[in-house]
This record gives structure tokens, sequence and C-alpha cells, in this order.
């Protein structure tokens, strides 16, 4: 009977357990159902609505290369900048649209007539609008604390110079996304600008990035190196703003090369601008005068008709010419000197600057010879220096002149050259005949930018030749129309140049607006450094002449310049001064 | 009704296979999590390290910016009092 009774206990509890068992089974089963539709069926549905919410693809923002001086100091750089964003809910009215927006405007600086048009782009349906771009990381921070509806912080990238308006020509200028519009910065703006890379984020339901996937690298852009030198650059652009404030000019430019090399150590033009604020500068200040304006040489170009006669052996420095005469007539006018001379040898021609003198031996050479030297020099053609906009001047040919041409050109007058141009021309003579090309690149991404140049590009005047107007330039300098850029303890090789400009109203040079010049080479023997200094409509005091204007701003350079690359004067101490070896001799 | 009787050893071979399986899952578990966390440590490491590399960037503006010769001269003569040199101020070594 017991064991009857324990059977069917057992048997109860037997179907209870399968009961349950095909509960628990069937449970397992709707679970295992589920999980299948899930992850097998509904797979690619469910994996489009997950990674639609949490995977985003970012771009990586690409480094601007950084502009480098020649010693490695920073000219233009970029640093990160944040610009705040707005994307509004679409359907919301446009006070609401509007709401997040006048929150922070007063974080973000912006004025009613921002707002104005930032009510117009969002009630023209726009889905983005930029409320500030480049702004501090400061800023970005208040305003990210905020934590307004709608509004984002996005990583960004703001150029920056350093050196303020230093070399601010040279370099140009970027627009807000960072493209090139003027200088190195246009020039080479695809090797600076690298290319933007892309990243796969995934973001948990609080946006914490849990896993991140580089999709394609970011190539930064290259960095280039100028041929320029900070300090250099500083002191021609000093002394060129102070003879701008002083001579009252309408514009000013200075070169500093090193004629052996061709390497531009400096660079400025005036009025200048920072290219911090490029956009904002008058596009007036923003020409570079160095390359892009073009003038009459006057007395300046002088070295290039003294060149091709001495080269050609038509005249001997001592060889005497008649300089008496009030004028020269040539077809049309006449053409005076400065002041009355007398007889002068060839030599004090140039040293003078005697354009009557410089006129009868030009007529030595004859239209050709004439053209031929002047495009020697590199006249009517670019230099090739690394920069956008470059004017190749004007040169006609001989066909197209007029009888009293010749002349005038001889004298620096019916060509229009520029800058670069004429201290190309002066480094011909500074190298004794051989013309070297002008570069302002030493390398891009570490690469040379130019082969260093292993000989020279082409001899333009023979070495004799060239030797015999140098020397003719030291007298320039020394006791003739340049004393102005003399420099105790240096042989400074150097010509003026004092021009017309011409008047468009009444069709030909003026005599009330001039042009100062100045270009030279020191030291004379073996030049370190060669300048040229123009300045343009000078008013100050009547003082308009190349010698008065302009080589002094020469000599305050070149002392500045040559005291930095360590050349000390190559006459010695006066006697008696206290030197520290005569110290260290005096202790023994 | 007779039932089968397992053996000891096929109870603790279950028994094995179920743990085998459960720390097979827990491993799993973990490795996932340890993955998780492992890849927000990465996202905040590599933050860090752009903060840090925006930082050296601005810093290294800054640092040229602030040795500009314009900046240096101008801290020479106002704060400083120093102006250009005189010629004559100025003794060459006599190099021999």
């Amino acid at each position: 009977m017991i064991d009857l009774a324990r059977e069917i206990e057992q048997k109860k509890a037997r179907r209870r357990t399968r009961l349950l068992s095909v509960v628990v089974g069937l449970w397992a089963a709707g679970i295992l159902g589920r999980l299948v539709q899930i992850q097998a069926i509904q797979h690619a549905e469910h994996r489009r609505q997950v990674t639609g919410q949490s995977r985003r693809l970012v771009p990586i923002p690409t480094e601007r290369g950084t502009i480098f001086d020649r010693n490695g100091h920073i000219l233009a750089h970029s640093v990160p900048s944040f610009s705040v964003v707005y994307r509004p809910s679409p359907d919301a009215p446009i006070e609401a649209k509007m709401a997040p927006v006048l929150e922070v405007a007063p974080v973000l600086g912006l004025g009613p007539k921002s707002l104005a048009q930032m009510r117009r782009q969002l009630e023209d349906g726009g889905k983005f609008v930029y409320l500030r771009r480049k702004v501090d990381p400061e800023t970005a921070r208040i305003v990210r604390d905020m934590n307004v509806r709608g509004l984002r912080i996005e990583d960004e990238r703001r150029r920056t110079y350093p050196q303020g308006p230093l070399a601010a020509h040279v370099l140009g200028g970027v627009d807000p996304d960072e493209k090139g519009l003027a200088g190195i910065e246009f020039r080479y703006n695809k090797d600076l600008g690298g290319r933007e890379g892309q990243r796969l984020v995934l973001r948990d339901a609080r946006r914490r990035e849990y896993n991140v996937e580089i999709l394609s690298a970011p190539k930064p852009g290259l960095d280039i190196v100028l041929t320029l030198d900070r300090m250099i650059q500083y002191f021609a652009q000093r002394e060129l703003e102070r003879a701008m404030a002083e001579h009252q000019a309408e514009w000013g430019t200075v070169i500093v090369s090193a004629p052996a090399t061709g390497e531009i150590l400096a660079m400025a033009s005036a009025p200048g601008y920072d290219p911090n604020a490029f956009a904002a500068a008058e596009p007036e200040r923003r020409i570079d005068r160095s390359i892009r304006h073009l003038f009459d040489p006057g007395s300046t170009f002088k070295i290039v008709t003294a060149a091709a006669v001495l080269d050609h052996g038509l005249i001997a420095p001592g060889e005497t010419l008649n300089c008496a005469a009030e004028a020269i007539t040539v077809p049309g006018r006449s053409i005076r000197d400065h002041k009355p001379f007398g007889v002068l040898a060839f030599a004090d021609v140039i040293v003078h600057s005697s354009n009557i003198g410089t006129i009868q031996a030009a007529r030595r050479l004859g239209p050709d010879l004439l053209y031929r030297t002047i495009r020697d020099f590199g006249f009517g053609e670019r230099t090739g220096i690394d920069l956008p906009a470059e004017a190749a001047g004007l040169v006609r040919p001989p066909d197209e002149w007029s009888r009293r041409s010749p002349d005038a050109l001889s004298v620096g007058y019916e060509i229009s050259v520029t800058a670069v141009q004429l201290l190309q021309a002066m480094n011909i003579i500074a190298n004794r005949g051989e013309k070297v090309g002008l570069r302002l690149l030493k390398s891009v991404g570490g690469r040379p930018a130019n082969p260093e140049p292993d000989g020279p590009d082409s001899r333009v005047v023979s070495p004799a030749a060239a030797e015999k107007l140098a020397e003719i330039l030291v007298r320039a300098v020394e006791e003739g129309t340049g004393t102005g850029a003399r420099l105790p303890g240096f042989r400074v090789a150097g010509k003026t140049g004092t021009s017309q400009l011409l008047d468009s109203r009444q069709g030909g040079y003026t005599s009330s607006r001039h042009l100062a010049a100045f270009v030279g080479f020191v030291p004379a023997d073996r030049p370190a450094i060669s300048i040229l200094v123009v300045l343009s409509e000078p008013k100050n005091k009547n003082v308009y002449y190349g010698g008065l204007v302009a080589a002094p701003v020469f000599r305050e350079i070149a002392r500045n310049v040559l005291r930095y690359l360590g050349l000390h004067p190559q006459a010695g101490p006066p006697p008696g001064a206290i030197t520290a070896r005569s110290v260290l001799e005096a202790r023994r | 009704m007779v039932h089968k009787k397992y053996s000891r050893r096929q109870i603790l071979l279950a028994a094995s296979a179920c743990l085998v399986v459960m720390g097979i899952l827990t491993f799993y578990l973990w490795h996932l999590t340890e993955n998780i966390r492992l890849g927000y440590a990465v996202g905040r490491d590599q933050s860090a390290k752009q903060r840090l590399e925006k930082d050296i960037q601005s810093l290294k503006a800054e640092r040229e910016a602030l040795s500009s010769p314009e900046r240096i001269e101008k801290i020479a003569r106002e704060k400083l009092g120093l102006g250009d040199m005189r010629d004559d101020q100025i003794v060459y070594e006599d190099r021999k």
C-alpha cells in the first residue's frame, strides 16, 4: 500500500517535471527564436539602426604646413581653433530657432547685423549656421559649458603669423578655410595644404567614444623653409618704415640678397599689412611692390649702360667726355644734368651720374647692342622668383623704338622694371659678371627647393669689365652721388637713381613727382649682401634725390645686417682703443 | 517503470561540460566588456593626446610671437631704456 502511494506521488512529480520542462523549453525556444530573429533575420536592419545612432564618419583635419625662415623661426603656422555651429530643429518656429542664437550672442559678440543675417538664413530654411568661426579655446569652453540645444563646437585650425606684419607680402595670407590667397601661401597652397583624413567613431548613448578606427590617415601639408632671415627682414622693414614716415613717401620697397647664391634675405614693401588680418587689409596695402610695381629705373640703370660699353671695349674708365653743355639734345627734347660738370672721365660720369656723359658713351653702342645687353641683364622677363604675379617689366624691341629711345634708355627712361629685376642686375656686377637667379625658397617638405647652384647661371659681362664697374661704383659712394650710403670701415659699391614719374593726365614725365632709388653691395671686394631701396614720391622738404632719400636707408640696413652677420669693419680699431685682445695681452 | 541511473562519472562529465561552457561564456563576456572598457580608455587617451598636441602648437606660435624682434626692441627701448649703438661705442676685436 505504501509502495503504491509512493509510486503515485512519483508519477505526479514526473508529470510536473515534464510539464515544467516543456514550459521552460518553450520559453527557451521563444527566446532563442527571438534571438535568431534579431540577430539573424533582422540583423541588417538592426545594424543599420544602431550604427546610424552611434557611428559617425569624422573628417580628420590635416595640418597646414609651417613656413619657417632660414634659421627655423616660424613665420606662418596653423594652431587649433574652434567654430560655433548651430543646427536648428527643422520644424520649430523662427522665434524658437533664434532663441539659442540669442542666448550665446553676448558671449560670441554677435551684433545686430550678424543676428539679422542669421535670422534670414534660418527663415530661408538653413539647416546649418556658423555663429562664429575661429574662436579662442576659452570662448569655446564657455559656449560648451552653456550646453545650449542645437549648438556644437567644431574643431578647426587658424593660420597665425607670430611675427605680425614681418614679411607680410612674401607670406601673403589665407581665407577662413586656410586656402592661400597671396604670396607663398598662394603659390605653394597645394604643398602646404596636405590632404584631409577620415575616421570611424563609435559612440555610446552618452556620446562617449568607445571605438575609433582610422579609415584614411590625413596627409599633413609640407613645411616650407624660406631663404629669408627674420632679423634681416626686421632691419629692412624697420628702416623702410622709418624712411616712409620721414619722407612721407607713397610707397617703398627694400630687398636684401646674398649675391653669390641669389638668396633673398629680406623683402619688404610699404605700406604693409598684418597677415593675421588679411581680409581686413586694404587691397592697396596688399600689393607686393618688390615684384609687381613697375617704374622707370632712372640713373640706377646706368650700371647696365656702363657695363655694356666697358664690356665691349667701347670706352675706357679714364677716357674723357665733354659734359660741359647745359643739356644734350635728343630727338624731340633735351636731357640735362642735375648740375654742370665740364669735362669728365667716363668713370666720373658714372660716379657723378651725368646724363650727358652717359648718353654720349651709350651712343657708341648702337640700338641692337644696347637692347641685347638690357635683355641679358634680365629686364623684360620675370626673374622666376618663387612668388605669384611677378611682373615681367616692359622693354620694347628696337623696331618699336623712337629716335630718342636709345638715349632715353641709356639713362633709365622708356623702360619699366621691377625692384627684383634691378637688384638682379646689380648682383651681376657684384658677382663680377655672372648672373645668379634670385630665389626665396630653401626647401619644401625637407627637399631642397632649388638645387644649390654649383656654378653661375650665365655670364653677362666679362669679369674685367665688371671689376672696373665695381670700382667705379665704390667711388660713386665714396665721392659721388651716393655718399649717403658710405659706411665707415667698409667699401660700399652702389648707384643712386632719381627718376621722374609718368603723369597719365599730362601724358609724359612730370618734374613734380619723383622716385628715389639706391642699389648697391657691400663689401665691394667680396660682396656679402646687396640691397635695393626704392621710395616713390618722397615729399618731405622737397628732398627727393636717391642719394638723399634712399642711400641713407641702404646705409642703416647695411650697418645692422653686417653687424648681425658678424662682418666687422675692414679697418682696424682706432689706435689706443681698448679691445679684449689688448686687455688679455696686458694681463700677460 | 525503470529509470536509468546515471553513473557518477557521467554526472561529473556533464557538470564539467556545463562548467566549461559557462567558463567560456564568462570569458567571452569579460572579453567584450574589457574590450569596450579599453575602447573608452583609448578614446580618452586619444583626446588627451590631441589636446596636448594642440597645446604644443599654440605654445610654439606663442613662443615665436614673444621672441619677435619687434617685441624685443620695444621692451629694450621702453622698459630697459636702451637705444641704438653709435659707431664709436663699438670696438671690434683686432683679428690677426
